[in-house]
């Protein structure tokens, strides 16, 4: 008699405790942000990361024309791109890419094109390789973000903050 | 036709004369001081020979012909016969000077002189001179891309080289989806260029100039070749580095081998008839021939700044169909092309 209302109260005080966990877990999914509704212009967003972020060159936001000729070959698979670039020899820039089909692809085709960049640039500018090497590679729902600079830190930061986070 | 100034008498004017003439001279110009004295003469001696002598002078100085008058008293204006006491008057030998009769036209237009750079005009064009134009060429030229926010077509990219033109596939042909050399997208879309801008020589300025030459040559004739006739083709020097560059550059590279190429490239305009733009001057130390390092970030490439006084130059330095002759029939035969523009000899 005593071990069934051990059990019981035992019982009870699980149910309890699975119920604040499942609580405590439905918390957390709500705090996470729903990057599959994110909804941002690819190309505010990258001036926007651009002015947040720190880099060695000046940088330009390119129009859709330049972004056509020089990125139209090598990222393909994106529905929208926007680009804001250093000039000169600097491999600097920030990529938003919009991508409705997925990201996947997308990741591979911005992370071969700093790879033939990198290769470009081993001999031509070798201090901007680790800037290529290193460069911030983030996905959020239907969009890719990918940042080429030195500073990691301040383009996570800015990636974090056009999308709201 | 050749004016001979027979028996002109040099009337040797008092030092009190001279020293007035001279400070209006250096008033006038430095250049025209050594003309003046002769100008001096000719405004009393006719109108013929007043004409030689300004075309003799005009060379160095087109305001020298009406210097004198306007600094002489007026009393000394007129110098002959009744010449004042206080001048006097000496004989120097009979000389010659050669005239074009065809200068004497109002209307004459010189030949365009391949072997110069291409000159300076009184009035830039407008940036909307820019909206058919094509930019080929290296990092630097991408830097006038991103950062010279002037329309018109750039084909350009870090460590290019001139021979890459025809080989590397480097612009992404939406049409086609495909990328294409510059050649190739060139030829797909000739009729958009109305002139063409080069710009190589620093990445391959560590190896052989004649090698740079006889590839830069080869580029140029397969241009022509696939551009309507008559498209101008501009080659801009190759602008200085500065000290610090030249001492870091991993492949020697240095101003002394930069302006061995310009050297070259003014030569090889000359033989081919490609318009040279000395775009380099402007941004030489007067005294060392580097590039100013406020000029740029890395000492190599122009910031915005550097880049808006290389469009600037450009602006200024564009050769006009109507101010030059070409020769017979060499306008007729010249494709629609903008007004304001020349399409011949290159």
């Amino acid at each position: 008699m005593k071990i069934t209302k051990f059990k019981r109260i035992a019982a009870a005080i699980a149910a309890v405790a699975a119920a604040f966990g499942i609580m405590a877990g439905c918390g957390e999914n709500n705090d996470a942000p729903d990057w599959s509704k994110l909804d941002i212009d690819v190309t505010q967003a990258a001036s926007e990361i651009a002015k947040a972020t720190k880099f060695d060159a000046e940088m330009v936001d390119l129009d859709a024309d330049q972004i056509t000729m020089s990125y139209g070959g090598d990222i393909r698979s994106a529905d929208e791109l926007g680009v804001t670039a250093a000039g000169g020899a600097s491999a600097e820039r920030v990529i938003v890419a919009k991508c409705s089909g997925g990201t996947a692809d997308t990741v591979s085709e911005i992370k071969a094109l700093f790879t033939d960049l990198a290769g470009t640039y081993a001999e031509y500018a070798p201090e901007e390789v680790p800037k290529l090497n290193g460069a911030v590679i983030v996905e959020r729902g239907s969009y890719v973000f990918a940042v080429v600079t030195s500073d990691a830190e301040g383009a996570a930061a800015a990636i974090d903050a056009v999308c709201g986070k | 036709m050749t004016y001979r100034s027979h028996g002109i008498r040099i009337l040797k004017l008092y030092r009190s004369v001279l020293a007035a003439a001279a400070a209006a001279a250096v008033v006038a110009g430095s250049s025209s001081c050594a003309v003046f004295a002769d100008a001096a003469v000719i405004t009393g001696r006719g109108s013929v020979i007043r004409k030689a002598a300004t075309f003799q002078s005009s060379r160095e100085d087109s305001q020298i012909a009406v210097s004198p008058a306007a600094v002489l008293p007026s009393e000394y204006s007129i110098l002959g016969e009744g010449a004042p006491p206080m001048l006097d008057v000496i004989d120097i030998e009979p000389r010659e000077t050669t005239v074009d009769p065809r200068t004497l036209d109002p209307n004459y237009k010189p030949p365009y002189d391949f072997s110069a750079p291409v000159p300076e005009l009184a009035e830039p064009v407008g940036d909307d001179y820019f909206d058919d134009a094509l930019f080929i060429g290296d990092s630097r030229t991408e830097g006038m891309r991103i950062y010279g926010k002037k329309k018109g077509y750039y084909y350009s990219q870090v460590a290019f080289t001139i021979g890459q033109v025809l080989t590397k596939k480097i612009i992404y042909d939406p049409e086609d989806d495909e990328k294409k050399t510059v050649i190739d997208y060139v030829e797909k879309y000739k009729d958009v260029y109305k002139k063409v801008y080069m710009q190589f020589g620093l990445n391959e300025c560590g190896g052989s100039v004649q090698w740079l030459r006889t590839v830069y040559e080869h580029v140029l004739e397969t241009l022509r070749g696939v551009l309507p006739e008559g498209t101008p083709i501009y080659i801009q020097a190759v602008l200085p580095v500065t000290h610090e560059a030249e001492l870091k550059s991993p492949y020697g590279i240095t101003n002394e081998k930069i302006d061995n190429v310009n050297r070259m490239l003014a030569e090889m305009c000359e033989s081919g008839g490609y318009y040279y733009l000395a775009i380099n001057e402007p941004f030489m130390d007067e005294e060392t021939g580097e590039l100013n390092a406020s000029e740029s970030p890395d000492g190599i490439h122009m910031g915005g700044p550097g880049v808006s006084r290389q469009f600037d130059y450009i602006k200024s330095h564009v050769v006009i169909r109507d101010m030059w002759d070409w020769g017979d029939g060499e306008a007729e035969t010249e494709p629609a092309l903008p007004s304001e523009e020349i399409g011949e000899g290159s």
